[in-house]
């Protein structure tokens, strides 16, 4: 724009000096002079071209920044007037683009940034799909055999982890993650050491196998177990027993391949095996696929021509790595994996980015929307601010202003405007994004080091869309404002005319109130998934400390030897002894993490559960589990120490389970098959709890069969459910690594993992909650905005009608039908737009249908209450008109 | 800032083109220029150039307008006029002016003792 004006002024001077000197030069050959004479005398006369062309421009810029000073002084005085209009104005435009710019900054860090490392673009991920299509890696063969074979990667990286280890760093004992990674890693990635050296490509190797036993430590492990000791090179330290020597110090926030979590303690790839005690060389025939694969492609390599290459090499590798021991279905199992072949340059954060993509991508949407709504909502506002400022326009036009001039001012108004809301919703998006990735995170066991903050791309976009929607917002209705007949009828209209329709704005917040039930519509669902979710009782006393100790990693061979019918009630005893402990418990199926066995259950009357089994959750738990997690025993009795394997074969149903199954028969002593297991057969009934959604929070089937822990044949993963106070998390440990058979993994609250389950589903619906709430306050703004311009125009013709005896709650009713009429035209078309988008949100919500009868109701129903809300102020306004003042105003 | 001639200059040059465009109507750039060498007997030796900075300056005080017009051998060329606030300015301006050297003639004129 500026570009076009400086060309557009300088083509004036460069016209009107050209025609000075035609008319200069006319003269002088007039004179007498020969042309070329005359023209050189012409030229003489003029003094210097350059030197006029440089003064004249200095000139325009310094009146050009004078004008903009004057506007913004304008600007600055007409806001101070109208504080009101302005608190609404920067209010509107904090919330919208700070909401923005949270959303976009959270999208940005989780999805959407490349990794900080070097040329993160031609990084490429390798992966399996099992059978049974879930996410998986390579084992340590395929990727050795992956590594010799291929040709489309310049290095090849492998990373294992991150698992945890008991780690002694020579005065204390702490668990840390483990990252084992092959030696090329750090270089290749670009990555320098904050002390000492990273691991090489000579720590290791992949032929043969070998390694040496060094360890790369975390910036953030340095500095909290080894106090930044710049002397911790060289030292040794113990992983789960195992001395490695230090030899430096990873950079400050590296989290690898990741985004969240530095590892503590890295080390060569092939030492890994080291750490449950086996050998080198027996890593060469693991079954685990635990590898990660990221390459680096050659540059010349397309990624589709990578997946080509690796897909020709894939049956051979995985023919030729088949786990020795492995037959039948497992063999074939592991025959049906696929290769899967991805870019990497966003990094592998696979947790994380699955959950909240999608909610965050919604949410971006949305508020995208909530931004385009604050820009109608302003401009109709700006609308009205302009018609009521129409008289003092009017004026400055006749005066002589030019209508580029005021359109100019108004402009001005409206960027200064947004770039201060811009601002203070920046400072908002901070704010927010430290609270919501604060929540993501909450007690998070291992160190996070997660930047949500906005970036540099994140504040310029910001900067961008605060400018857009300013000029967006404040030159449509300056346009439709200079846009009058002629001044001089203005001057005479301006307070007398009822000139009624107004149509712009009328539109305008027609369109805002669609707007709004889109998102109000699209927030009551999450709202409501979310409500819904809760409200169906979990059914588990959540009042006090109630402790998950997850299971960690077994010693080795823990589970061969064992008696569970000793085992269980000596552990268990253990743990009851550690100071603060009241009750404790075990289920084997670990609670809130949404996975788990699912059988059939059915009367043993059925010859098998095939045909009418009712899907049931089943857990295996041992007794006093009900006590610790506060399920009440309805009827019968709970699982005791007598419910050994050799005992008789028992469950205990949940209500709706035992309901569904026997009716109002009497539950107790009925036989029940479990599956198709042939040791579950005939269970019989001892007890009915009520009904819980302990393992998987969010679905509505609480139908359950609990089978004794000690006869299942699986033993290990047990979850200790502990309840009591002030517990020390080292003595329970020490509790059970002392049987020296396993151990304790992360120890998390009840109530945690209970929310936790949800908060996605808490983070989106809180988060889209608060944007229908700001589309619903933006439409009624609306709505205000519009009628009282109606109103504050149309006062002569009430002020006439109430003199002549109207009554005054007429007046009333006419706004508020008047303001409904918009509503409602809105309403029905945002109704239509709604129903036509909700689906986007079908798969994040739980329990209802995107049609939900009840939220389809609900968000026009309170659209329409706002807008009566809002209309209410002009309303009462044009009833107290008083006709004396009205009349008198000409 | 040395106390510039151009300064003073202007000043005068903003007076001269007032003047000019109030009793001669509408003039281009050129015929302004003319104008002011003709009135001041080829004396000042005007760099033609430096009227057209005085101009735009003019036409931002509010004091003339422009459009394009064109001349008597139908040349397109930019049109000055002087503006009602320019006439009141100019008003003003001459008031001064002759106030000003009316002192300053009483303080060089050798008739008069200042001792």
């Amino acid at each position: 724009m500026t570009l076009f004006r400086r060309q557009h002024r300088d083509d004036r001077l460069d016209e009107e000096i050209q025609a000075h000197l035609e008319f200069a030069t006319a003269d002088f050959i007039a004179q007498g002079l020969s042309p070329d004479a005359a023209r050189t005398a012409a030229l003489r006369s003029f003094g210097g071209v350059t030197q006029t062309k440089e003064t004249w421009r200095e000139t325009y810029t310094l009146a050009w920044l004078d004008t903009f000073w004057q506007d913004l002084r304008y600007a600055f005085r007409s806001y101070r007037k109208t504080p009101g209009f302005t608190i609404a104005a920067l209010v509107t435009l904090t919330l919208a683009i700070g909401a923005n710019t949270a959303v976009f900054s959270l999208l940005n860090a989780l999805v959407l940034r490349a990794l900080p490392v070097r040329d993160p673009g031609s990084l490429v991920q390798v992966g399996t799909l099992t059978r049974s299509a879930s996410e998986s890696n390579l084992t340590l063969p395929m990727f050795r055999r992956l590594a010799t074979q291929q040709q489309v990667f310049s290095s090849l990286i492998g990373a294992w982890g991150n698992s945890v280890s008991e780690v002694d760093t020579g005065g204390a004992n702490v668990h840390a993650l483990i990252w084992a990674v092959t030696g090329n890693l750090y270089a290749e990635l670009g990555i320098w050491p904050a002390a000492g050296r990273l691991l090489t490509t000579d720590d290791m190797s992949l032929n043969p196998l070998s390694a040496v036993s060094v360890a790369v430590i975390g910036h953030t492990f340095w500095q909290r177990h080894l106090h930044g000791d710049p002397a911790s090179v060289g030292r040794t330290i113990h992983l789960d027993g195992v001395p490695f020597t230090i030899v430096g110090v990873a950079p400050p926030g590296f989290t690898g391949f990741g985004l969240v979590t530095e590892a503590d303690v890295t080390i060569p790839l092939t030492a890994l095996p080291l750490l449950t005690g086996k050998s080198i060389p027996s890593f060469a025939t693991s079954a685990s696929p635990g590898v990660h694969v990221v390459g680096r492609r050659k540059p010349t390599v397309p990624i589709e021509q990578v997946r080509a290459q690796l897909a020709t090499l894939w049956p051979a590798i995985k023919a030729a790595s088949v786990p020795p021991d492995y037959s039948g279905a497992g063999r074939d199992d592991f025959l049906a994996t696929r290769l899967t072949v991805a870019s990497a340059a966003t990094g592998i954060e696979i947790g994380l980015r699955k959950k909240f993509a999608q909610p965050l991508w919604l949410l971006m949407a949305v508020a995208a929307l909530i931004l385009l709504l604050a820009c109608v909502n302003l401009a109709s506002l700006f609308l009205s601010r302009g018609a009521a400022r129409s008289h003092e326009i009017a004026v400055r036009l006749a005066l002589g202003a030019s209508r580029s001039r005021v359109v100019r001012q108004m402009l001005t108004e409206g960027v200064l405007l947004s770039l201060v809301g811009g601002a203070c919703g920046m400072a908002f998006a901070f704010w927010s994004c430290r609270a919501i990735t604060a929540v993501i995170f909450e007690e998070n066991l291992f160190g996070v080091s997660f930047d949500g903050a906005p970036d540099a791309r994140v504040i310029a976009l910001t900067a961008l869309v605060a400018m857009t929607a300013g000029i967006l917002f404040s030159v449509v209705p300056a346009w439709l404002v200079t846009r009058r007949p002629s001044s001089t009828e203005v001057l005479q209209q301006s307070t007398r005319t009822a000139t009624g329709t107004n149509r712009p704005g009328r539109l305008l917040v027609t369109a805002q109130v669609a707007l709004s039930l889109v998102l109000v519509a699209n927030a009551g669902l999450l709202v409501r998934s979310l409500a819904l979710t809760r409200a169906i009782q979990t059914g588990v006393d959540r009042t006090d400390g109630v402790l998950v100790a997850y299971p960690g990693q077994a010693q080795r061979g823990a589970y061969d030897t064992v008696d569970n019918d000793s085992y269980y009630p000596d552990v268990l005893q253990r743990i009851a002894a550690v100071a603060g402990v009241r009750r404790v418990g075990v289920s084997l199926l670990k609670p809130a993490t949404g996975g788990g066995f699912s059988d059939l259950v059915a009367p043993v009357s059925d010859p098998s559960v095939l045909t009418r089994g009712v899907e049931s959750t089943r857990s295996p738990v041992s007794p006093g589990f009900f006590d610790v997690v506060g399920i009440p025993l309805v009827v019968g009795r709970d699982f005791d120490w007598s419910d050994r394997s050799t005992g008789r074969r028992v469950t205990i149903l949940s209500q709706s389970l035992a309901r569904r199954l026997f009716g109002d028969h009497e539950p107790i002593g009925q036989h029940v098959r479990v599956g198709l297991s042939p040791d579950r057969q005939d269970l019989e009934v001892v007890g009915v709890v009520a009904d819980a959604r302990l393992y998987n929070v969010k679905n509505d089937n609480v139908f359950a069969a609990y089978t004794p822990a000690l006869q299942d044949p699986n033993a290990s993963g047990k979850c200790f459910v502990i309840r009591g106070s002030g517990i020390s998390y080292p003595e329970l440990r020490r509790a059970v690594e002392g049987l020296g058979r396993e151990r304790i993994g992360d120890i998390v609250t009840l109530r945690y993992i209970t929310d936790r389950a949800l908060l996605q589903e808490r983070l989106t619906a809180l988060l889209s909650g608060f944007f229908g709430a700001l589309a619903l306050l933006l439409a009624g703004i609306g709505v205000f905005g519009l009628m009282s311009y109606s109103v504050a125009q149309r006062r002569r013709e009430i002020g006439i009608r109430l003199a002549l005896g109207a009554n005054p709650r007429r007046m009333v009713i006419d706004v508020v039908r008047d303001g409904l009429g918009v509503t409602l035209t809105g309403v029905a078309i945002g109704l239509i737009a709604a129903i036509a988008t909700v689906q986007f949100a079908r798969s994040l919500l739980s329990g209802l249908t995107p049609y939900d009868p009840v939220t389809l109701l609900a968000a026009p129903a309170l659209l329409v209450a706002t807008a009566v809300i809002a209309c209410w102020l002009p309303a009462m306004r044009a009833a107290r008109v008083d006709p004396m003042i009205a009349l008198r105003v000409e | 800032m040395p106390p510039s001639r151009a300064d003073v200059f202007h000043g005068t040059l903003a007076l001269m083109i007032l003047r000019t465009l109030d009793s001669l109507g509408p003039l281009h750039g050129y015929g302004i220029a003319r104008r002011i060498e003709q009135i001041s007997d080829q004396q000042l030796a005007l760099n033609q150039g430096t009227l057209y900075p005085a101009l735009l300056k003019l036409e931002q005080m509010g004091w003339v307008t422009s459009s394009w017009g064109n001349s008597a051998n139908n040349r397109r060329a930019r049109y000055y006029a002087i503006s009602r606030t320019g006439r009141k300015q100019l008003k003003a301006e001459a008031d001064n002016w002759a106030r000003a050297t009316g002192i300053i003639e009483r303080f060089l004129d050798p008739s008069k003792d200042l001792a």
